[in-house]
Protein backbone atom coordinates (compact mmCIF):
# COMPACT_ATOMS: atom_id res chain seq x y z
CA UNK A 1 0.00 0.00 0.00
CA UNK A 2 3.18 2.46 0.93
CA UNK A 3 4.38 1.70 -2.66
CA UNK A 4 1.23 2.57 -4.12
CA UNK A 5 1.17 5.61 -2.73
CA UNK A 6 4.52 6.04 -3.31
CA UNK A 7 3.71 5.84 -6.96
CA UNK A 8 1.05 7.86 -6.64
CA UNK A 9 3.01 11.12 -5.55
CA UNK A 10 5.59 10.31 -8.50
CA UNK A 11 2.79 10.96 -10.79
CA UNK A 12 3.58 14.85 -10.96
CA UNK A 13 6.89 14.06 -11.79
CA UNK A 14 6.63 11.69 -14.81
CA UNK A 15 3.65 14.49 -16.00
CA UNK A 16 6.42 17.10 -16.24
CA UNK A 17 8.81 14.96 -17.99
CA UNK A 18 6.41 13.73 -20.44
CA UNK A 19 5.10 17.62 -20.98
CA UNK A 20 9.21 18.88 -20.96
CA UNK A 21 10.61 15.99 -22.91
CA UNK A 22 7.02 16.65 -25.44
CA UNK A 23 7.83 20.39 -26.78
CA UNK A 24 12.06 19.88 -26.48
CA UNK A 25 11.32 16.96 -29.15
CA UNK A 26 8.70 19.40 -31.10
CA UNK A 27 11.22 21.91 -31.37
CA UNK A 28 13.75 19.45 -32.66
CA UNK A 29 11.70 18.35 -35.24
CA UNK A 30 10.81 21.63 -36.22
CA UNK A 31 14.73 22.48 -36.76
CA UNK A 32 15.12 18.98 -38.68
CA UNK A 33 12.37 19.80 -40.87
CA UNK A 34 13.52 23.07 -41.49
CA UNK A 35 17.04 21.96 -42.51
CA UNK A 36 15.58 19.51 -44.57
CA UNK A 37 13.83 22.21 -46.80
CA UNK A 38 16.96 24.38 -46.78
CA UNK A 39 15.04 26.41 -44.34
CA UNK A 40 17.08 28.35 -41.00
CA UNK A 41 14.30 27.24 -38.90
CA UNK A 42 12.96 28.48 -35.59
CA UNK A 43 15.38 28.31 -31.98
CA UNK A 44 14.90 25.02 -30.07
CA UNK A 45 12.94 27.05 -27.94
CA UNK A 46 10.26 28.09 -30.16
CA UNK A 47 7.60 25.39 -28.67
CA UNK A 48 8.09 26.32 -24.93
CA UNK A 49 7.43 30.28 -26.56
CA UNK A 50 4.80 28.93 -28.41
CA UNK A 51 2.87 27.58 -25.04
CA UNK A 52 3.36 30.88 -23.33
CA UNK A 53 2.30 33.07 -25.97
CA UNK A 54 -1.09 31.08 -26.42
CA UNK A 55 -1.46 31.34 -22.57
CA UNK A 56 -1.24 34.80 -22.53
CA UNK A 57 -3.38 35.03 -25.40
CA UNK A 58 -7.31 36.02 -24.76
CA UNK A 59 -9.52 32.43 -24.43
CA UNK A 60 -12.20 33.15 -26.95
CA UNK A 61 -15.63 30.87 -26.82
CA UNK A 62 -17.06 31.22 -30.07
CA UNK A 63 -21.07 32.38 -30.80
CA UNK A 64 -23.61 29.72 -29.86
CA UNK A 65 -20.94 27.16 -28.68
CA UNK A 66 -21.56 24.53 -26.58
CA UNK A 67 -19.14 26.04 -24.05
CA UNK A 68 -18.92 23.76 -21.37
CA UNK A 69 -17.89 20.89 -23.74
CA UNK A 70 -15.51 22.93 -25.68
CA UNK A 71 -13.82 24.41 -22.12
CA UNK A 72 -13.86 20.52 -20.98
CA UNK A 73 -12.44 18.71 -24.31
CA UNK A 74 -8.77 20.60 -24.09
CA UNK A 75 -8.54 19.30 -20.48
CA UNK A 76 -9.63 15.82 -21.61
CA UNK A 77 -6.99 15.35 -23.95
CA UNK A 78 -4.56 16.19 -22.18
CA UNK A 79 -5.34 14.46 -19.04
CA UNK A 80 -6.08 11.48 -21.46
CA UNK A 81 -2.95 11.78 -22.96
CA UNK A 82 -0.55 12.06 -19.53
CA UNK A 83 -2.54 9.03 -17.69
CA UNK A 84 -0.84 6.68 -20.87
CA UNK A 85 2.33 7.87 -19.32
CA UNK A 86 2.15 5.60 -16.53
CA UNK A 87 1.43 2.63 -18.34
CA UNK A 88 4.22 2.69 -20.78
CA UNK A 89 7.58 2.28 -19.86
CA UNK A 90 9.73 5.08 -19.75
CA UNK A 91 13.36 5.82 -19.65
CA UNK A 92 14.36 2.30 -19.54
CA UNK A 93 12.30 1.56 -16.52
CA UNK A 94 8.97 -0.18 -15.72
CA UNK A 95 5.92 1.72 -16.28
CA UNK A 96 5.34 3.77 -13.06
CA UNK A 97 1.52 1.81 -12.62
CA UNK A 98 3.14 -1.40 -13.78
CA UNK A 99 1.00 -4.31 -13.13
CA UNK A 100 -2.28 -2.16 -12.81
CA UNK A 101 -2.85 -1.63 -16.67
CA UNK A 102 -1.44 -3.82 -20.11
CA UNK A 103 -1.26 -2.96 -23.65
CA UNK A 104 -4.78 -3.34 -24.00
CA UNK A 105 -5.77 -0.74 -21.61
CA UNK A 106 -3.23 2.15 -23.91
CA UNK A 107 -4.28 1.09 -26.88
CA UNK A 108 -8.08 1.83 -25.77
CA UNK A 109 -6.81 5.04 -23.68
CA UNK A 110 -4.89 6.37 -27.11
CA UNK A 111 -8.72 6.68 -28.43
CA UNK A 112 -9.56 8.83 -25.54
CA UNK A 113 -7.63 11.91 -27.00
CA UNK A 114 -8.90 11.60 -30.18
CA UNK A 115 -12.42 11.58 -29.40
CA UNK A 116 -11.90 14.70 -27.17
CA UNK A 117 -10.74 16.32 -30.36
CA UNK A 118 -13.46 15.23 -32.19
CA UNK A 119 -16.01 16.02 -29.52
CA UNK A 120 -14.27 19.89 -29.15
CA UNK A 121 -14.68 20.34 -32.79
CA UNK A 122 -18.10 19.48 -33.01
CA UNK A 123 -19.19 21.22 -29.61
CA UNK A 124 -17.40 24.55 -31.38
CA UNK A 125 -20.47 25.67 -33.61
CA UNK A 126 -17.88 26.14 -36.75
CA UNK A 127 -18.25 24.46 -39.96
CA UNK A 128 -14.58 24.19 -40.33
CA UNK A 129 -14.29 22.80 -36.78
CA UNK A 130 -17.04 20.15 -37.64
CA UNK A 131 -15.36 19.10 -40.89
CA UNK A 132 -12.07 18.83 -39.22
CA UNK A 133 -13.72 16.94 -36.85
CA UNK A 134 -15.27 14.20 -38.90
CA UNK A 135 -12.25 14.18 -40.64
CA UNK A 136 -10.42 13.11 -37.14
CA UNK A 137 -13.26 10.70 -36.80
CA UNK A 138 -12.17 8.81 -40.29
CA UNK A 139 -8.29 8.83 -39.56
CA UNK A 140 -9.34 7.60 -35.87
CA UNK A 141 -11.36 4.58 -37.19
CA UNK A 142 -8.93 4.08 -40.35
CA UNK A 143 -5.43 3.56 -38.16
CA UNK A 144 -6.91 1.37 -35.16
CA UNK A 145 -7.49 -1.46 -37.41
CA UNK A 146 -3.49 -1.51 -38.52
CA UNK A 147 -2.45 -0.94 -34.89
CA UNK A 148 -4.77 -3.20 -33.70
CA UNK A 149 -3.17 -6.32 -35.79
CA UNK A 150 0.29 -5.21 -34.81
CA UNK A 151 -0.52 -5.46 -30.91
CA UNK A 152 -2.11 -8.67 -31.97
CA UNK A 153 0.75 -10.01 -34.02
CA UNK A 154 3.05 -9.54 -31.35
CA UNK A 155 1.01 -10.77 -28.47
CA UNK A 156 -0.05 -14.07 -30.56
CA UNK A 157 3.92 -14.62 -31.02
CA UNK A 158 4.54 -14.30 -27.50
CA UNK A 159 1.76 -16.55 -26.53
CA UNK A 160 3.64 -19.49 -28.27
CA UNK A 161 7.52 -18.54 -27.26
CA UNK A 162 6.17 -17.48 -23.26
CA UNK A 163 2.81 -19.96 -23.10
CA UNK A 164 0.67 -19.03 -19.94
CA UNK A 165 2.35 -15.32 -19.70
CA UNK A 166 0.36 -12.31 -19.74
CA UNK A 167 1.42 -11.63 -22.83
CA UNK A 168 -0.30 -8.04 -22.99
CA UNK A 169 2.04 -6.95 -20.20
CA UNK A 170 4.76 -4.63 -20.81
CA UNK A 171 6.77 -6.58 -18.20
CA UNK A 172 6.41 -9.84 -20.35
CA UNK A 173 6.64 -7.93 -23.73
CA UNK A 174 9.81 -5.76 -22.77
CA UNK A 175 11.82 -8.56 -21.12
CA UNK A 176 11.10 -11.04 -24.19
CA UNK A 177 12.72 -8.72 -27.13
CA UNK A 178 10.39 -10.04 -29.98
CA UNK A 179 13.48 -10.04 -32.62
CA UNK A 180 15.03 -12.68 -30.78
CA UNK A 181 11.86 -15.32 -30.57
CA UNK A 182 11.78 -15.48 -34.81
CA UNK A 183 13.71 -16.62 -37.90
CA UNK A 184 14.48 -14.74 -40.78
CA UNK A 185 10.88 -14.99 -42.55
CA UNK A 186 9.40 -13.57 -38.68
CA UNK A 187 12.07 -11.16 -38.78
CA UNK A 188 10.90 -9.65 -42.06
CA UNK A 189 7.42 -9.86 -41.07
CA UNK A 190 8.36 -7.99 -37.60
CA UNK A 191 10.01 -5.24 -39.80
CA UNK A 192 6.82 -4.98 -42.17
CA UNK A 193 4.71 -4.06 -38.47
CA UNK A 194 7.71 -1.65 -37.27
CA UNK A 195 7.33 0.32 -40.19
CA UNK A 196 3.87 -0.20 -40.25
CA UNK A 197 3.63 1.55 -36.52
CA UNK A 198 5.63 4.43 -37.96
CA UNK A 199 2.85 5.40 -40.37
CA UNK A 200 0.47 4.38 -37.38
CA UNK A 201 2.26 6.96 -35.58
CA UNK A 202 1.39 9.46 -38.53
CA UNK A 203 -2.37 9.43 -38.04
CA UNK A 204 -2.18 9.33 -34.37
CA UNK A 205 0.04 12.54 -34.05
CA UNK A 206 -2.31 14.01 -36.80
CA UNK A 207 1.06 15.04 -38.95
CA UNK A 208 1.69 14.82 -42.59
CA UNK A 209 0.60 13.43 -44.78
CA UNK A 210 -2.45 12.33 -42.55
CA UNK A 211 -2.92 15.60 -40.86
CA UNK A 212 -6.57 16.15 -42.87
CA UNK A 213 -8.25 16.96 -39.47
CA UNK A 214 -6.40 20.43 -39.29
CA UNK A 215 -5.33 20.81 -43.01
CA UNK A 216 -4.40 24.62 -42.56
CA UNK A 217 -4.46 25.77 -45.81
CA UNK A 218 -7.90 23.81 -46.77
CA UNK A 219 -10.01 24.02 -43.67
CA UNK A 220 -8.36 27.00 -41.66
CA UNK A 221 -7.40 24.47 -38.71
CA UNK A 222 -10.45 22.57 -39.34
CA UNK A 223 -11.05 20.77 -35.26
CA UNK A 224 -8.69 23.56 -33.88
CA UNK A 225 -10.06 26.76 -35.54
CA UNK A 226 -12.12 27.91 -33.00
CA UNK A 227 -9.59 27.39 -30.45
CA UNK A 228 -7.21 29.69 -28.72
CA UNK A 229 -5.52 30.94 -25.81
CA UNK A 230 -5.35 28.41 -22.87
CA UNK A 231 -7.49 25.92 -24.37
CA UNK A 232 -5.79 25.57 -27.60
CA UNK A 233 -2.57 25.86 -25.40
CA UNK A 234 -3.51 22.23 -23.97
CA UNK A 235 -4.49 20.80 -27.38
CA UNK A 236 -0.88 22.28 -28.41
CA UNK A 237 0.53 20.26 -25.25
CA UNK A 238 -1.36 17.00 -25.65
CA UNK A 239 -0.22 16.97 -29.27
CA UNK A 240 3.50 17.53 -28.13
CA UNK A 241 2.83 14.83 -25.37
CA UNK A 242 1.55 12.61 -27.37
CA UNK A 243 5.12 12.06 -29.52
CA UNK A 244 6.71 10.82 -25.96
CA UNK A 245 3.61 8.29 -25.86
CA UNK A 246 3.00 7.14 -29.02
CA UNK A 247 6.91 7.17 -29.03
CA UNK A 248 7.34 5.00 -25.64
CA UNK A 249 5.08 2.96 -26.95
CA UNK A 250 6.97 1.83 -30.01
CA UNK A 251 10.25 1.54 -28.18
CA UNK A 252 8.87 -0.99 -25.46
CA UNK A 253 7.14 -2.93 -28.12
CA UNK A 254 10.31 -3.28 -30.77
CA UNK A 255 13.04 -1.61 -29.30
CA UNK A 256 12.81 -2.38 -25.95
CA UNK A 257 17.11 -2.84 -25.15
CA UNK A 258 18.79 -1.16 -22.45
CA UNK A 259 22.59 0.00 -22.61
CA UNK A 260 23.42 -0.13 -19.23
CA UNK A 261 24.16 -4.69 -19.54
CA UNK A 262 26.47 -3.80 -22.39
CA UNK A 263 29.11 -1.32 -20.28
CA UNK A 264 28.54 -3.52 -17.66
CA UNK A 265 26.97 -0.56 -15.31
CA UNK A 266 24.90 -1.22 -11.97
CA UNK A 267 22.88 0.68 -9.75
CA UNK A 268 22.16 4.92 -10.21
CA UNK A 269 24.45 4.84 -12.75
CA UNK A 270 22.57 1.98 -15.12
CA UNK A 271 19.38 4.14 -14.71
CA UNK A 272 21.31 7.30 -15.92
CA UNK A 273 22.84 4.97 -18.95
CA UNK A 274 19.28 3.63 -20.06
CA UNK A 275 17.57 6.87 -19.30
CA UNK A 276 20.07 8.44 -21.55
CA UNK A 277 19.54 5.74 -24.12
CA UNK A 278 15.83 5.57 -23.89
CA UNK A 279 15.62 9.31 -25.20
CA UNK A 280 17.97 8.54 -27.90
CA UNK A 281 15.96 5.56 -29.03
CA UNK A 282 12.65 8.47 -28.81
CA UNK A 283 14.73 10.72 -31.29
CA UNK A 284 15.28 8.22 -33.88
CA UNK A 285 11.59 6.74 -33.55
CA UNK A 286 10.43 10.34 -34.07
CA UNK A 287 12.52 11.23 -37.09
CA UNK A 288 11.84 8.15 -38.92
CA UNK A 289 8.51 8.09 -37.69
CA UNK A 290 7.61 11.89 -37.84
CA UNK A 291 10.02 14.69 -39.31
CA UNK A 292 11.33 12.46 -41.91
CA UNK A 293 7.70 11.61 -43.41
CA UNK A 294 6.06 15.07 -43.01
CA UNK A 295 9.14 16.59 -45.18
CA UNK A 296 9.03 13.91 -47.97
CA UNK A 297 5.37 13.79 -48.53
CA UNK A 298 2.16 15.67 -49.22
CA UNK A 299 -0.91 15.50 -47.58
CA UNK A 300 -3.34 12.87 -48.50
CA UNK A 301 -6.99 13.22 -49.31
CA UNK A 302 -9.26 12.06 -46.68
CA UNK A 303 -10.28 9.17 -48.96
CA UNK A 304 -6.44 8.29 -49.55
CA UNK A 305 -6.01 8.14 -45.77
CA UNK A 306 -8.55 5.55 -45.47
CA UNK A 307 -7.27 3.42 -48.23
CA UNK A 308 -3.63 3.93 -46.79
CA UNK A 309 -4.56 2.79 -43.88
CA UNK A 310 -7.45 0.27 -44.34
CA UNK A 311 -5.78 -1.19 -47.35
CA UNK A 312 -1.77 -0.56 -47.79
CA UNK A 313 -1.29 -0.69 -43.78
CA UNK A 314 -3.20 -3.49 -43.21
CA UNK A 315 -2.37 -5.80 -46.06
CA UNK A 316 1.32 -4.72 -45.15
CA UNK A 317 0.34 -5.75 -41.73
CA UNK A 318 -1.34 -8.75 -42.35
CA UNK A 319 1.30 -9.62 -44.67
CA UNK A 320 3.71 -9.31 -41.30
CA UNK A 321 1.08 -11.08 -39.24
CA UNK A 322 1.13 -14.12 -41.86
CA UNK A 323 5.26 -14.36 -41.74
CA UNK A 324 5.54 -14.87 -38.24
CA UNK A 325 2.58 -17.32 -38.56
CA UNK A 326 4.56 -19.36 -41.24
CA UNK A 327 8.16 -18.74 -39.27
CA UNK A 328 6.65 -20.05 -35.86
CA UNK A 329 5.05 -22.93 -37.49
CA UNK A 330 8.35 -23.72 -39.44
CA UNK A 331 10.32 -23.67 -36.00
CA UNK A 332 7.04 -26.05 -34.38
CA UNK A 333 7.70 -28.35 -36.95
CA UNK B 1 -3.94 -5.39 -5.39
CA UNK B 2 -7.03 -4.27 -4.05
CA UNK B 3 -9.46 -3.74 -7.14
CA UNK B 4 -7.42 -5.66 -10.04
CA UNK B 5 -9.71 -6.92 -12.70
CA UNK B 6 -8.42 -9.74 -14.93
CA UNK B 7 -9.84 -11.35 -18.03
CA UNK B 8 -7.46 -14.02 -18.27
CA UNK B 9 -5.64 -12.40 -21.11
CA UNK B 10 -5.54 -8.76 -19.41
CA UNK B 11 -5.64 -6.75 -16.57
CA UNK B 12 -6.55 -3.12 -15.24
CA UNK B 13 -7.39 -1.65 -12.09
CA UNK B 14 -9.85 0.86 -12.81
CA UNK B 15 -9.35 2.19 -8.83
CA UNK B 16 -5.69 2.91 -9.70
CA UNK B 17 -6.66 4.82 -12.82
CA UNK B 18 -9.67 6.90 -11.59
CA UNK B 19 -7.27 8.43 -8.26
CA UNK B 20 -4.07 8.77 -11.41
CA UNK B 21 -6.60 10.63 -13.63
CA UNK B 22 -8.08 12.65 -10.89
CA UNK B 23 -4.41 13.90 -10.00
CA UNK B 24 -3.75 14.76 -13.64
CA UNK B 25 -7.04 16.44 -13.99
CA UNK B 26 -5.94 18.71 -11.26
CA UNK B 27 -2.27 19.57 -12.56
CA UNK B 28 -4.00 20.21 -15.74
CA UNK B 29 -6.57 22.61 -14.57
CA UNK B 30 -3.49 24.00 -12.32
CA UNK B 31 -1.74 24.44 -15.33
CA UNK B 32 -4.94 26.24 -17.46
CA UNK B 33 -5.59 28.25 -14.41
CA UNK B 34 -2.51 30.62 -15.38
CA UNK B 35 -3.85 31.37 -18.69
CA UNK B 36 -5.47 34.13 -20.04
CA UNK B 37 -9.47 33.45 -18.92
CA UNK B 38 -11.10 36.51 -20.91
CA UNK B 39 -12.35 37.31 -23.87
CA UNK B 40 -14.95 39.78 -25.29
CA UNK B 41 -18.52 37.78 -25.57
CA UNK B 42 -21.11 39.32 -27.92
CA UNK B 43 -18.23 41.34 -30.33
CA UNK B 44 -16.96 40.03 -33.73
CA UNK B 45 -14.42 38.10 -31.86
CA UNK B 46 -17.03 35.57 -31.04
CA UNK B 47 -18.44 35.10 -34.81
CA UNK B 48 -16.92 31.46 -36.02
CA UNK B 49 -13.99 31.89 -38.63
CA UNK B 50 -16.45 31.45 -42.06
CA UNK B 51 -13.59 33.11 -44.30
CA UNK B 52 -15.76 35.92 -44.54
CA UNK B 53 -19.38 34.47 -44.80
CA UNK B 54 -21.51 33.82 -42.43
CA UNK B 55 -21.53 30.21 -40.92
CA UNK B 56 -25.08 29.58 -41.90
CA UNK B 57 -23.74 30.32 -45.48
CA UNK B 58 -21.70 26.90 -44.94
CA UNK B 59 -23.97 24.01 -43.54
CA UNK B 60 -22.03 21.04 -42.94
CA UNK B 61 -24.37 17.63 -43.68
CA UNK B 62 -23.90 15.11 -40.76
CA UNK B 63 -23.92 12.59 -43.32
CA UNK B 64 -20.69 14.15 -44.99
CA UNK B 65 -19.23 12.17 -42.15
CA UNK B 66 -18.75 8.84 -44.62
CA UNK B 67 -17.68 10.47 -47.50
CA UNK B 68 -13.92 9.09 -47.30
CA UNK B 69 -15.06 5.59 -46.26
CA UNK B 70 -17.46 5.81 -48.97
CA UNK B 71 -14.93 7.30 -51.45
CA UNK B 72 -12.02 5.01 -50.67
CA UNK B 73 -14.02 1.44 -50.26
CA UNK B 74 -16.09 2.30 -53.34
CA UNK B 75 -14.97 -0.98 -55.56
CA UNK B 76 -16.15 -2.60 -52.95
CA UNK B 77 -19.55 -1.35 -52.00
CA UNK B 78 -20.34 -1.43 -55.70
CA UNK B 79 -19.13 -5.39 -55.08
CA UNK B 80 -21.36 -5.71 -52.21
CA UNK B 81 -24.11 -4.07 -53.83
CA UNK B 82 -24.35 -6.60 -56.53
CA UNK B 83 -24.84 -9.28 -54.28
CA UNK B 84 -27.24 -7.45 -52.19
CA UNK B 85 -30.25 -8.53 -54.52
CA UNK B 86 -33.02 -9.04 -51.82
CA UNK B 87 -34.16 -12.32 -52.27
CA UNK B 88 -33.48 -14.41 -49.15
CA UNK B 89 -32.61 -17.81 -51.48
CA UNK B 90 -29.06 -15.61 -52.06
CA UNK B 91 -28.63 -14.50 -48.85
CA UNK B 92 -28.68 -17.79 -47.38
CA UNK B 93 -26.61 -19.32 -50.02
CA UNK B 94 -23.89 -16.55 -48.51
CA UNK B 95 -24.34 -17.75 -45.15
CA UNK B 96 -23.78 -21.14 -45.81
CA UNK B 97 -20.60 -20.13 -48.23
CA UNK B 98 -19.32 -17.90 -44.75
CA UNK B 99 -19.51 -20.48 -42.46
CA UNK B 100 -18.19 -23.27 -45.11
CA UNK B 101 -15.10 -20.55 -45.16
CA UNK B 102 -15.07 -19.99 -41.04
CA UNK B 103 -15.40 -24.02 -40.35
CA UNK B 104 -12.47 -24.59 -43.20
CA UNK B 105 -10.38 -21.86 -41.18
CA UNK B 106 -10.71 -23.51 -37.74
CA UNK B 107 -10.17 -27.09 -39.20
CA UNK B 108 -6.96 -25.67 -40.46
CA UNK B 109 -5.92 -24.40 -37.37
CA UNK B 110 -6.87 -27.23 -35.46
CA UNK B 111 -9.31 -25.65 -32.94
Amino acid sequence: MIAFWFKILLIPIVVLFGLFIGLLYKGIDRILAARMQLRVGPPISQPYRDFKKLMVKDNIIPRNAVKWLFNLMPVAALSTTLIILLYVPLGGTMPLLEGQGDLILVLYLLIFPALALILGGFSSNSPYAIIGAQREMIVLMSYEFPLSIISISIAWLLSFTQPGANVFSFLVITNNIIWGLVGPMGFIGLILLFVVLLFVMQGELGRVPFDVAVADTEIAGGVLAEYSGRNLALFYLANTTKVVVIGSLIIALFLPWNISDFFSVAGFSAHIFNALFFLIKLFVVTFLGSSLIRVAVARLKINQVVSAYWIHAMSVALLGLILIWVDVALQTL
Amino acid sequence: MMGLLQTGTGFWNPLVWSVSLFIIVLLVYFIRFFGEKKYKPGTEQTMPFCSGSHPSELPIRANSIYWGFFKAMDKHYKALNRIHTGLLDDYVFWFIIVIVIMLTVLSIGGL
